[in-house]
């Protein structure tokens, strides 16, 4: 089996992250931070520890600013319902996984930014659609279909100018591209833990700036203040409600300490090397169209077609005859479709990982090649 | 016996604490349930450290919040709290 959904999960997971898994679920499936017994303290100091490693690694100046979520749609819906309100205006791009374009088209007034054909994104363009009642700009920080990167300092530093916060969806990077919230000026920061960072499923989180108040998307017991009806102000208490996934939090520090031993810009070139060379094989095959940017400013994860063929078919046909896992249709992103021009049918997608080598880049082109040939 | 009370928001600011004292206070920290009388609120917590640590906590908060700092005096089998946030 050759696995190329990573953009959708980091299906393989290096052994650190499952060996702490298994020992936190025997040793700390505790309810952390509910009573002062050492369980609970010794399940607080987990979480606290992975806040730090991952302040460490995202330059977050405070690491009770981090609240962990179940993944990085639940963190920006988190951002969105509880920053905007029906009076407000937000600017996203026509990049957009619908994790932001549906809460935001529920939430408010909103501009959608086009970016070109290739996925590019123009800075400027941000900056026109900036209106005197915008309360919040929202960017991924790379296509979740054609791996295209948004240039997220530029805009940051935009946002800066406006005094306007600046949510980043890092579901896509997190892990495979250096990211520094405090130069490149992000005020609110989702990512998911288990893609890119290769922490379990089900873990992801959100970072919010000193002096952005959310309004709690859930409210419920946080075990402070337990007299109080309101929910507490203090972060991260006042987003985390409910017993918190203590092993699999845990486990997402051992992957993010796994990450930095490796080295970020070592996965980056990595995975971006791959994908050039993927995007170049496949552009030379007849019959197939490839889209997003060629090489430069993109990750590891490329979209393309063969010519009379749904792209689901086309997924179809590699899973059943050649045991390659990919992804075929809108990839929960339809509007970025529609900018690279593959919303008739979608498109094929196909991600690298920290594990993927270039054995199973050229049994893809193979199996593409194959593929093409026999429908002409 | 006199201990030092910290009263934080939070489990991950006690926690925090109580390991920054651990790390460069040269002192040991242990993270506890705020008693009662001082919750306010309703539950929270507080790390006890010893008395001598006071500078080296005002001095390198680094982030953490800090809601009050009482000096915890032991007489029999009563607890007093005294304020010196």
């Amino acid at each position: 089996m050759i696995y190329l959904d990573n953009p959708a999960t980091s299906m393989k997971k290096p052994s650190v992250v499952i060996d702490a898994m298994c020992k936190n679920t025997l040793n700390c499936s505790v309810n952390a931070g509910r009573g002062g017994h050492w369980a609970s303290l010794r399940g607080a100091e987990g979480i606290s520890d992975t806040q730090e490693v991952l302040a460490d690694f995202f330059n977050i100046p405070n690491p009770e600013r981090i609240a962990f979520t179940q993944n990085a749609t639940y963190a920006l819906n988190m951002a969105i319902a509880g920053i905007l309100t029906r009076k407000d205006h937000a600017v996203i791009t026509s990049m957009e996984h619908n994790s932001v374009l549906r809460p935001v088209h529920r939430q408010c007034s909103y501009t959608i930014v086009e970016a070109d054909r290739q996925g590019v994104i123009t800075p400027a363009d941000i900056e026109r659609a900036i209106r005197p009642n915008t309360k919040l700009v929202i960017t991924t920080h790379a296509s979740n279909v054609c791996g295209t990167i948004i240039p997220i300092y530029e805009i940051g530093q935009i946002c800066r100018k406006y005094g306007i916060p600046y949510l980043v969806d890092s579901a896509q990077t997190a892990g495979i591209i250096h990211i520094d919230t405090e130069k490149m000026n992000i005020s609110l920061l989702a990512f998911s833990g288990h893609k890119g960072l290769m922490g379990p499923l089900g873990t992801g989180g959100l970072y919010v700036r000193e002096g952005i108040r959310i309004n709690p998307l859930i409210v419920g017991g946080t075990g402070t203040e337990s007299k109080n009806k309101n929910q507490p102000e203090t972060m991260p208490d006042m987003l985390h409600s409910g017993t918190l996934n203590t092993p699999a939090i845990m486990a997402l520090g051992a992957a993010v300490r796994y990450i930095k031993d490796i080295g970020i810009e070592k996965i980056d070139e990595k995975e971006r090397r791959l994908a050039e060379e993927l995007y170049e094989k496949l552009s030379n095959i007849d019959g197939v169209t490839v889209y997003g940017l060629a090489n430069g400013s993109r990750n590891g994860t490329v979209a393309f077609n063969i010519d009379n063929i749904d792209s689901q078919e086309t997924a179809d046909i590699l899973n059943r005859d050649y045991g390659i896992a990919v992804r075929g249709g809108y990839h929960c992103s339809y509007i970025a479709h529609q900018t690279i021009g593959s919303d008739k049918s979608g498109a094929v997608r196909a991600g690298f990982g920290l594990y993927s080598t270039r054995h199973e880049l050229e049994e893809l082109v193979n199996a593409v090649n194959k593929i093409s040939k026999n429908t002409r | 016996m006199s201990d030092l009370l910290v009263v934080v928001g939070s489990v991950t600011s006690a926690t925090r604490l109580a390991k920054r004292l651990a790390k460069y206070g040269d002192t040991k920290a242990r993270v506890i349930n705020t008693p009662e009388k001082l919750g306010g609120s309703g539950c929270s917590y507080s790390v006890s450290a010893d008395l001598s640590s006071e500078a080296f906590i005002r001095n390198n908060l680094q982030g953490i919040s800090i809601k009050k700092i009482y000096i915890e005096e032991i007489v029999g089998k009563e607890r007093y709290y005294h304020d010196i946030s």
